[in-house]
Parts: structure tokens; sequence; C-alpha cells
């Protein structure tokens, strides 16, 4: 038998399915992410790392969670993504598409369309082509827009994209969407292996809230912990920031965090809720909810939508996180929680500095809750930035305005970008509160965006522009120019 | 198309698909981090310097050397033979000593068991530095009068006096900032020790120079070091030097330690580390007729190269080749400077230099047609080099007079009179979204300014079942070189691709190798790999004369090696493996190595005249963009592409070529900012700050098609080089953004835009243009 060194204090075993195998890795630090997983441990290094931030795509891979007998797939970056993540789940990288000698449809038609040329970013490309493929509705999403929309998380430095997106075009829709689908015996060694789970204490994976505030109420003494959702941000702690932690709290698997209810017209989401839950949830009715829907699109790439969460998103605390705005806007309550019990918090009091919240060290955010506007499209906002598609604001503005015929009745102004918080713009609230559209005085809007407001001048964008920004999209909106 | 592939057989099969293609898609094609490592490798990472300039005064590692997992510490003083790596010329050291001059500058560096552990550990160190005032801009460094290397100024000293005696004068003043060449691999090099030297695997476009740089490092004969590169993730000239010092520290640890060490930046590392495209200061005063013909122009181009020369002389002397674009000048001025400055030092990328020489001409053009009313695109073919007026301002005839033609095709292909109309009247209909068009040529010259470097070697093996393999100097980015000459070897001996390979670049297989740069690399490489086909076919043809005693004309075509009589008569043919089995036994020398050296070149440098440039490669673009005049975003609508390729070797690699090379162009126009901070730290370190193109950013409605022109001069099978002159079609995007916010004076004056043109950028040029619109 064989027998291995003893086991560190921040390893964990991993129990999954690689393509068409089962796997079982005992001893793997609970800092890795999935793309050394699978580089390291398993010596499949057909994934690459182009850039370790989420930000390039070429460590693409698929995951499934493996709930029912036709799974769904969905793309994630490997490299900010830890490897706990993949217990109980199958992952789909390169090497498992070709069948023997047969390339997928999708690698065959990047090779006849000249979609390779250094090759480095092509199994990550091939791997975002691969998940649309096995969208259920991708017959009629192969349009090149659709397929642009696709690929909007992989970078290219060398094509020009052409002939990628054409290769999606041609092949998307050839694919075997059950190609990957696990057999019985694989899914059943699977179960098995679970429960021989060793390490599970360093990759908290609870099912229940009650042992998620249970974990953050006693924490290890002496033990580093990060506390992630979908680790799209606070995974860069590791990859980016060379921090290891001892211990990994995931919230992902608690049912409760992952629901969006809407009752007695209001909207309950649960922080782990995924951009890409909220995307199908806007999607829904795409013309009320069109400008939300933009938005969402335009939300990191769709391997972060995957695993982004709106708790993440808010809990991170960035100035540039996009939520924020939008549901200040919105005047969203947050629900925090812990042992203690509940409570419930203004977003307007949430974000106490910068990266910080007033949440406690044990508590965490259960879930988001807002007054469902009786019109969305009463509810604007406007992305700017330097490059249209997965780029970090600017400026996000958003809007929620209420007209009494061409009288503003009701209106809140939220930022993103602009200073070391999201804010809420409530001297202009006041200043265009009762005017008329028709006659508002826009040299004074100008007046009091210059005094207060003092924006950021960085590497995004200039104090200068931001400004600009800020007046001209109030005036967009407000005009409906 | 031969659609069969085989996973036995990574390559692929037919001639124009890059011959890694299924090797990409599979994941199978290895780079250099994928490389398995032994047991106990070791990993690199360095401590840099916090300091723009200063001297190190103490460099404390003890608590780098007590980090978890370090086996090994080196500085300066550490390192047995020469602390340089600078190319071409000296001026960087592997380690700094005594002094650092920019920001990001390795002092020192650690080997550790994991790379992760590598990269905690050399952030312990303390560093004590005695600050000086550092050059940060190119405005600063021409007071400080601080230069890499001396200065040039070709051309006519009366130049002023030209000026002044042309009916119609007109400035333009550009800075144009630089590009990170983001390739998706970043940089990374293996160090394998052996008893008798040691093997070096690296992600570099300059096999012979890292072999050198590791000799002289480690102070050994260059025999003792092997270098080998079989592909690498992107290069775009980021791999021409700056792959050396990784190879050159993972060395070093090698022999120390008698270990494998692995080096890999990781992205951020690579942004500040690495050099990137030089900033450019440009101005240039233009004397022309009242129709606009050129009659005299000034250029003065001063590029911000860092802190030490690299590739910065060969560069600016590019741009100074370029500044003419496409347009016959008769009487120019011409200067060129290299500032110093406290920053990474600047280095090759796709065009090295001739971007910026090309667009701050492109500009002029546009504020001289402003300055007489007239189109741009009227002026600018008033001006093209034609038959009578066909000397460079370097005295270089052009030849092949194909800019005027492929202009008027392109003209005519994207009906631009008919779309330019219809704009103008969209835009006075709109005055919210703004469109704007422009279509600029390209011309490029092919050929090392350094003359020695237009040299390759090819080494091709016969074997005797019948595959061959050929080597060559030449380098693997993604371009398609590899495909390119395989198609070579494969059509010379009449045989399907699938029955060549193109074998791993190796300095121990191929010698002294110029760098794959400057675009030549399938000219070179091809021709010498064609040059030593050639003698193989002789040896064939001889010794089959010799069995069947009489003289005998071979002909390869379609796998069968046939051989005629003087009549024509076939007296033999049989398969190539067949005919090699035979020669073998026949003790036939059955490989054979092909030199090739571009003939006819060579300039005078100091005087600034003679034929650099075997030939030139042409093309044109025309784009159309349409901009939100709110805010000053924008995109790209259509783009239309006529280029010269001459016979292309692989059309599906030249097409790509052409693609790829122009979104790359648009990207550094546009999205792709660097920024700097007061203190001379970059800004601009990671894909979440510096924006390259997506899928999205592409013109949806994009057009590209070959001129259809052989080249004049007798290259490899007359096609022409095309790795870099397609970057510089997109200038016609900047242009285009440029045009659509002049719309907004009417027409009337054309605003500055800065480069790259975000759209902040393009919101301040709108601005401006509703100033000069109410100044009016």
């Amino acid at each position: 038998m064989k027998q291995g060194p003893p086991l560190q204090e921040s390893d964990i075993s991993i129990s999954c399915v690689v393509n068409d195998s089962l796997v079982q890795v005992d001893q793997v630090d609970v800092n890795t992410s999935v793309l050394y997983f699978l580089r390291d441990h398993l010596n499949l290094r057909g994934t690459k790392e182009g850039c370790g931030s989420g930000d390039c795509g070429a460590c693409t891979v698929i995951l499934s969670d493996l709930e029912g007998d036709d799974p769904s797939y969905y793309a994630i970056n490997s490299c900010i993504a830890p490897a706990g993540v993949l217990n109980g789940k199958q992952v789909i990288s390169v090497e498992g598409l070709a069948i023997g000698e047969t390339l997928h449809p999708v690698q065959q038609a990047m090779v006849d369309c000249h979609g390779s040329q250094c090759g480095f970013c092509t199994p990550g490309f091939v791997m975002a082509l691969v998940d649309h493929s096995l969208k259920p509705d991708v017959s009629s999403q192969c349009g090149y827009a659709d397929v642009v929309s696709a690929i909007s998380g992989n970078l290219c430095r060398c094509t020009g994209y052409r002939p990628i997106v054409k290769a999606g075009m041609d092949a998307c829709a050839r694919a075997n969407p059950k190609q990957f689908v696990p057999t019985d015996d694989v899914r059943a060694g699977l179960l098995s292996g679970l429960k021989e789970e060793r390490g599970e204490q360093n990759y908290l994976a609870p099912d229940t809230e009650l042992e998620l505030a249970q974990a953050l109420a006693n924490p290890l003494p002496g033990r580093s912990r990060l506390l992630l959702a979908g680790g799209t941000d606070a995974w860069l702690e590791v990859t980016q920031n060379l921090r290891s932690f001892d211990q990994v709290i995931d919230l992902s698997k608690i049912k409760s965090l992952t629901q969006i209810d809407e009752s007695h017209g209001r909207l309950a989401i649960g922080s782990a809720t995924t951009q890409t839950q909220l995307l199908e949830y806007f999607d829904q009715d795409p013309s009320a909810c069109a400008h939300i829907s933009a938005f969402l699109h335009r939300f990191g790439s769709k391997q972060v939508r995957n695993r982004a969460t709106l708790g993440g998103n808010l809990c991170s605390a960035s100035p540039v996180g996009d939520w924020s705005p939008l549901l200040l806007a919105l005047d969203a309550e947050l629900v925090a929680a812990s042992l203690k019990g509940r409570r419930t918090i203004s977003i307007r009091d949430f974000f106490t500095g910068y990266r910080k919240t007033c949440l406690g060290a044990d508590e965490y955010l259960a879930s988001i809750e807002f007054e469902l506007p009786a019109d969305w499209r009463a509810v604007q906002v406007h992305k700017v930035t330097k490059r249209f598609e997965d780029d970090i604001s600017s400026v996000f503005l958003a809007l929620n305005l209420h007209l009494d015929g061409l009288k503003i009745s009701g209106l809140r102004i939220a930022l993103g970008g602009m200073a070391e918080t999201p804010i809420r713009f409530f001297e202009l609230e006041d200043f265009l509160q009762g005017q008329r559209i028709e006659s508002l005085d826009w040299a004074g809007v100008k007046n009091l965006i210059r005094s207060s407001l003092s924006p950021i001048s960085d590497v995004r964008a200039s104090s200068e522009y931001r400004s600009a920004m800020v007046y001209q999209l109030i005036r967009t909106t407000l005009l409906n120019e | 198309m031969n659609k069969k592939h085989g996973s036995s057989n990574n390559q692929t099969s037919a001639p124009d698909v890059h011959e890694s293609a299924v090797a990409h898609v599979t994941g199978r094609a290895l780079y250099v981090d994928d490389i398995p490592l032994p047991e106990n490798a070791l990993h690199v990472a360095v401590g840099v310097s916090s300091c723009a300039k200063g001297r190190l005064e103490k460099i404390t590692l003890t608590d780098v050397w007590s980090s978890e997992g370090v086996v090994d510490v080196l500085t300066a003083a550490d390192i047995p033979g020469v602390n340089e790596v600078g190319a071409v010329l000296p001026g960087e050291p592997l380690l700094a000593d005594d002094l650092v001059e920019y920001i990001g500058q390795p002092i020192f560096a650690v080997a550790a068991r994991t790379k992760e552990l590598a990269r905690v550990a050399v952030q312990r160190a303390q560093v004590d530095y005695h600050a000086l005032e550092p050059t940060l801009e190119i405005e600063q460094a021409l007071e400080e009068e601080a230069f890499v290397t001396p200065g040039r100024v070709w051309g006519d000293a009366s130049i002023q006096d030209h000026l002044s005696a042309a009916p119609v004068a007109s400035h333009s003043q550009l800075y144009i900032r630089g590009q990170e060449h983001f390739y998706l691999e970043p940089q990374a090099a293996f160090a394998m020790p052996r008893d008798d030297g040691i093997s070096i695997m690296t992600s570099s476009q300059h096999l012979a120079e890292v072999q050198k740089i590791i000799a002289e490092v480690l102070n050994q004969p260059m025999h003792r070091v092997s270098v080998e590169c079989r592909r690498m993730g992107g290069a775009f000239g980021g791999k021409e030097t700056q792959a050396a010092p990784l190879a050159a520290l993972c060395a070093l640890f090698a022999q120390r330690l008698g270990r494998a060490v692995k080096y890999r930046y990781a992205r951020k590392e690579d942004m500040v580390q690495t050099g990137k495209r030089h900033d450019f200061s440009a101005g240039i005063r233009l004397g022309a007729d009242e129709d606009g013909v050129l009659q005299a122009a000034d250029f003065h181009l001063a590029a911000k190269c860092g802190f030490s020369p690299d590739l910065s002389d060969g560069i600016v002397d590019r741009a100074m080749l370029h500044a003419d674009n496409a347009y016959f000048i008769p009487r120019a001025r011409i200067t060129g400077l290299r500032m110093k400055t406290n920053t990474v030092s600047n280095t090759a990328f796709r065009g090295f230099g001739g971007p910026q020489g090309m667009l701050a001409m492109e500009a002029a053009m546009d504020d001289l047609a402003y300055r007489l009313g007239e189109e741009p695109l009227v002026v600018r073919q008033r001006n093209f080099y034609r038959e009578g007026h066909d000397l460079t301002p370097y005295k270089q005839q052009v030849k092949q007079l194909c800019i005027g033609p492929l202009v008027e095709d392109l003209v005519s292909g994207s009906e631009y009179w008919a779309r330019r109309a219809a704009i103008k009247k969209h835009n006075q209909g709109n005055p919210r979204w703004r469109k704007g068009i422009s279509l600029n040529p390209v011309k490029f010259g092919i050929s090392f300014t350094l003359k020695h470097l237009n040299q390759a070697s090819a080494l091709v093996h016969l074997y005797t079942d019948g595959s061959i393999e050929v080597a060559h100097g030449g380098t693997e980015m993604g371009q398609g070189l590899y495909t390119k000459v395989r198609a070579i070897v494969a059509r010379a001996f009449g045989v399907p691709v699938s029955c060549v390979l193109n074998a791993a670049t190796r300095t121990d297989k191929i010698p002294n190798a110029s760098p794959t740069a400057a675009s030549s690399g399938a000219d070179l490489n091809g021709m010498a790999a064609l040059t030593a086909c050639e003698t193989l076919k002789e040896r064939l043809q001889a010794f089959v004369s010799e069995q069947l005693g009489v003289s005998v004309k071979a002909s390869f075509a379609q796998g069968e090696a046939c051989f005629y009589d003087d009549q024509g008569t076939l007296l033999k043919s049989l398969p190539l493996g067949e005919l090699v089995s035979e020669a073998y036994v026949g003790r036939v020398h059955l490989s054979a190595t092909g030199f090739y050296s571009t003939p006819d070149i060579g300039m005078d440098k100091d005087v600034g005249e003679g034929r650099p440039f075997y030939y030139f490669a042409n093309g044109a673009a025309v784009s159309e963009v349409e901009v939100d005049t709110q805010t000053g975003q924008y995109h790209v609508l259509r783009t239309d592409i006529l280029h010269d390729v001459g016979n292309s070797l692989a059309s599906g690699i030249d097409m790509g070529q052409i693609e790829g090379g122009f979104v790359q162009g648009m990207g550094w126009l546009t999205t792709e900012e660097l920024s700097w901070d007061d203190s001379g730290k970059i800004m601009s370190n990671a894909p979440s700050n510096y924006k390259i193109p997506t899928a999205h950013d592409v013109p949806k409605d994009f057009r590209v098609g070959f001129f259809d022109s052989e080249n004049l001069e007798p290259t490899v099978h007359r096609s022409k080089a095309v790795g870099e002159p397609p970057f510089m079609l997109a200038i016609s995007v900047w242009c285009a953004l440029r045009d659509a916010c002049a719309s907004l004076t009417d027409y009337r004056t054309l605003p500055p835009l800065a480069v790259p043109a975000t759209a902040e950028q393009v919101f301040h040029c709108l601005q401006r243009a509703k100033k000069a619109d109410v100044s009016n």
C-alpha cells in the first residue's frame, strides 16, 4: 500500500472527475489553484497560465456540478479558482476533448479556420467555445455576436480574432452536448471516494448557514483563513499578493445563499448567487431590464460571471465593484448573519472605507434585498471603460429616476470609480428633486459636480474625464439624448 | 484541403495550415513552462529596485536566505563572468551593481523549491538606496541632453530655406506612446546542467545571443552552452533581447548548484521588467505647393529609450527610414535622437520604430490637407512614390511602384468616395453619433538595417524512408515560419508537407543565427532551406546519372523523383524514399546545409544614404469609425485592407499576419495605454489595467485581400515579408477617429488627438473641436 508523506497542516484531498476519469489526490496544498492542480498534480499541461488573475482566459476549463442525469456545464478561469472547488465535481480540460484521433468539432474548426498562431491562448479559446457548444440553446446562438460574447473573457494577441469567431460560428452547433457526461461507474466511484475525504477542515465547504456561522464564530487559533464564494477577487490574494492561508471557507455550496426570491414586491438575492444566475434572471424580461442585462453582459467575462457572486462583489468593497452603485440607487438592504442572529444594514452604511465593510469577523453577508422597481426602465446604469468588454469601470453611474410628468418626483444617483468607496450623490439628488426636466439648471449641476466630487486620477482615467462623464451621463439620462 | 489529422503526428498536413495547429488545439504543444522538471528542480525570482535612479548603499539578504524553500541567492558579485546582458551594445547588467537605473531593475536573484516560495523570498530583502534625481520623460532628457547612443541627422542641411520657399507650410507635433507586447506566454527559460556544459530551453527569438550572453556570464566557451526553442507563445519583438536575462540566471544557478532551474515570469513581473515599444516625440514641418505636392520636409524624432541602448539605435534608424512612408519628398532632413530615461529599456516591437515614424507622417499629411482645405486622400495620392518620383530621402530607389495602383484598387473596392459622402451627410444630421473614415498607405522596408544580420543557414536531412527534416536558425513565435519553410522544402522535393518536419531551433544545429525579426524569417531561412534542398537534389541527380551512365535531369513532383535524358525521355522514376535508400547504399551524402545572405544592400548611417532595404512591402487600409460625442467612446464599423505579400508562401498564414497585425496595431492606437506615476513606477502592470483588444473590438465588417503582384526581387518564390508591415495598417483607425472629431468643426480644422486614442482622449479631442468651431 502506498504510504505518502504525512498530511501537511494546510493539505487537502481532492476527489473529482477529470475529463472521463475518476481522480483522487491527497496532499494538495489548500492554496493550490485548479490550474496548478491540473498542471502540477495531474501533469495536464494543456491548460495555460497567461496572467494568473482571470483576465486572459488561457486557463479556461469547464466544470460541472454533476447534478442530475443531464448535468450542466460552465466555463471558469482555473487560475483563480481554488482546487478545493473540484471536490465532487467534474472538470473538463483541453486534453479531454478529442475522442481518440478525432478532434472535437471546435478543435477541428479552429484548425481549418487558422484559429491558432502561437497557440498559447488556443486551449482557452477552445474551452470557451466548447463551453458555448454545451449550452442548451446553442443552435440558435451561433451568430457573430453570440460567439464574440462567448469568447469575451479570452485574449488573443496573434490572430485578430476573426478566424476564432468563424470557428465558433461553424462548429459550436455541431458538437455532441452529451459527450462529457461521465459514466455511472465513474459517478458511483466519485460518491464513494468523497466519503473518504481528508483535510476537509482545511477547505471547509459547509452545506448550511448554521455550519458556516459556527465556523466563523470559532476560528482555528493561530490559523489564517480566507472566506470566499466564487473567489474571482478573493483568490487574487493568493495568486497576486502571494499570501497563503491555512484554511479556506467556501460558502458556494450553501443552497440558501444561492437563491433569488421574488415576493411581495421585493427581491431577495442570496449572497452567493453568481453573476450568471443574475444575468439569467434579468434576461427573463429583456425589454424591461435591458439596461441591467446589458450591464451584466459586460460584467467581467463569462468565466468570471460563472464564479463571481453578488455578495463577493459587495464584500470586497472595491470602489470599482459595479453592483455597489446599482444597489445604492435601489437603496438596497443587506442582511448580515452570525450565530448571534441576523441584522439588516442599509447599503448606505455598508462601506466604511477602501475595501472595508461594517461586517464583523464572525458575520457573513446572507442576502441582498430591495423593493422591486415598478418599472426597471426607471433604473439606468452607465459603464464607462477603456475597453468595451471585461474592463473595470472608470465611471459607473446608476440612476433611479421617477418622473411626475416632466417633474422629477424621485431620484437616486450613485457612482462607482470616483472615490475610495462607492457613493450616493445626495447633494445632486437634492438639487434636482422637484425640478422640471425641460428647465434644469445645467450650469448648477456642473458646479455641484465640481464642488462635491473630487474623483481620483489613475491608470483608468483622469479626474477631469471622470467629472465630465458624470455630468454628461446624467444629462444623457435625464434628457434622453 | 486534406483534413486528416492524427494524434501520433501533431503536425498538420495542409500546406497553409499552421504546422502546430493540431498540437495547439489539443494542448499537446509544449512551451518552456510545460516541460516536465526533474524532482529537485529549482525556481527563480529576482528582487528589484524600488528606486528609479540611485546608488545601492546596502543590500541585506539575511531574511531572504532564511525564507522557506530558498536554496541559493545571487548578487552581481557572484557572477563568474561578465555582468552584462546588453544586446548589440553594452550597458545592461544582469544584476545591478552599485547603480540602479529604473524601478523594477533586478538587484539579486533567488533559487527556491517552488516559484511561489521564490517570489515570496525576494520580498524580504532590505535594500538601501542613495536616491538620485531620475530622468523620466523625453522632454526632460532633451533638456539634459541624456542619450543612450549619439543622435543622427540625415539629409539636407539647408532644409529651412526650402521649407520657407514652399508656398504652403504645415507643422505637426505628436507624442506617440509605446505599447506592451502582451505575448500570451510570459518570458520563460529552463537550464539543465550536463557533464559537458549546459542545455537551455528558452522562449527567445534570438538563440545565438542567449547562448553568447550565457557563455559570457558563466565565463565558458560558447560550445558548452546549447540553446533550444521549439516555439514561443507569441513574441512580437519582445523576446528578441528580453529573454536572455532569464536564461542567464537559470544557467548561473544551474552551474552553481548542479540542478535543473526554471525561471518563468508572472505576468506582472513581465510587464514591469521587460521593455516595450518606444514612446516617440515627433515634430514634422512640411512644405508643399498649392496642390499639396510636397517640396520639403523636416522630421524631428526623439525616442524614449529607457536606461540602456538595447536595440534603440536601430529602432530610431528605422523610424527615420519610415518617416517618408509612401510619399516622395524631394528634399528632407531627418533627425533621430535616442533619449536616455530612468525607465525600463525599451526594445523591439513589431515594426521596430517604423510605426512611429509612419504615424507621425500620416498625421502630418492630414494636417497638410486641412491646411489646404483638400481631401486628405487626394493629397496623399498626389504624393505617392511614382514614375520619376521614386527616390527616398535616403537615396534608395523604390523600384516596385505599387502603392499608387494598390490604393486605386482599394479606393474602388471599398467604395471610398461614396462612403465619404454618405458619412458627411450622416454627420450633418447626427449631433451625437459621428462617423469618420480614413485611407492610409503603408510602405515598409524589408531587411535588417544592421547589414550583417541579413544572413541565414539551414540544414536539411533526407532519411531513407523518404521523410525529411529541416532545421534553420529562425524561431517560431506563431507567425508560421516553420509552416512556410516546411512548405518550401516539401515543394522542392515534390512531396506532401507531412513528409517534412521542421525541427526545433537549436544553436548546436545552426550556429550564429540572426534573430528572427525584421519580418525577415521566411526570406532568409526559407531561401537557406531552399538552397540546401537544391544541393541535395543535385547530389541525387549526379548519383542517378552515374547509376544510369547517362547525364539525367531530375524532376521532383507528387512524391516521385523522375529522371530524364537530354531528349526528355523518362529513364527512371521512383518514390523519394526509394531514391534516398538507393543513394544511401550508393554512399551519397544525404544531409546538406544551405546559406543565404541578402544581396545588394547596405547604407552609410552617418550620411543617411544607401540601400538599406532589399525591397518594400506595401499595403493600405480604409477604416470607418463611429464616435459617441458625449463620452468619446467609439467602435470600428468597417475596415478594408489590400496588402502586398508578393507570391504568398502560405495564404492562410499570411492572412493571419495581416488581420492579427492590424488588430494589434489598433490596440496600440486605441485602448492600450501605458502609464507611469511621478516616481517612475509603471502603473499599467496587469491585464486589469492595460487593455489589449478583445474580439468585440475587431471591425464587424472586416474585408482583407491580397494585392496581386509578385516580388520584383528574386526572393524565395518571389514572396514578400509579412510579419510587421500590416501592423501599420491600423493607422487608418486613428486617422478615422480624428476625422470623426473634425466633423464637429464641419471639417474646417483638424483638432489634435493623443496616441493612444482612448475614449478619454477622443473626448478631449471632441472638446477641442467644439472650441475650435466656436472660434471659427
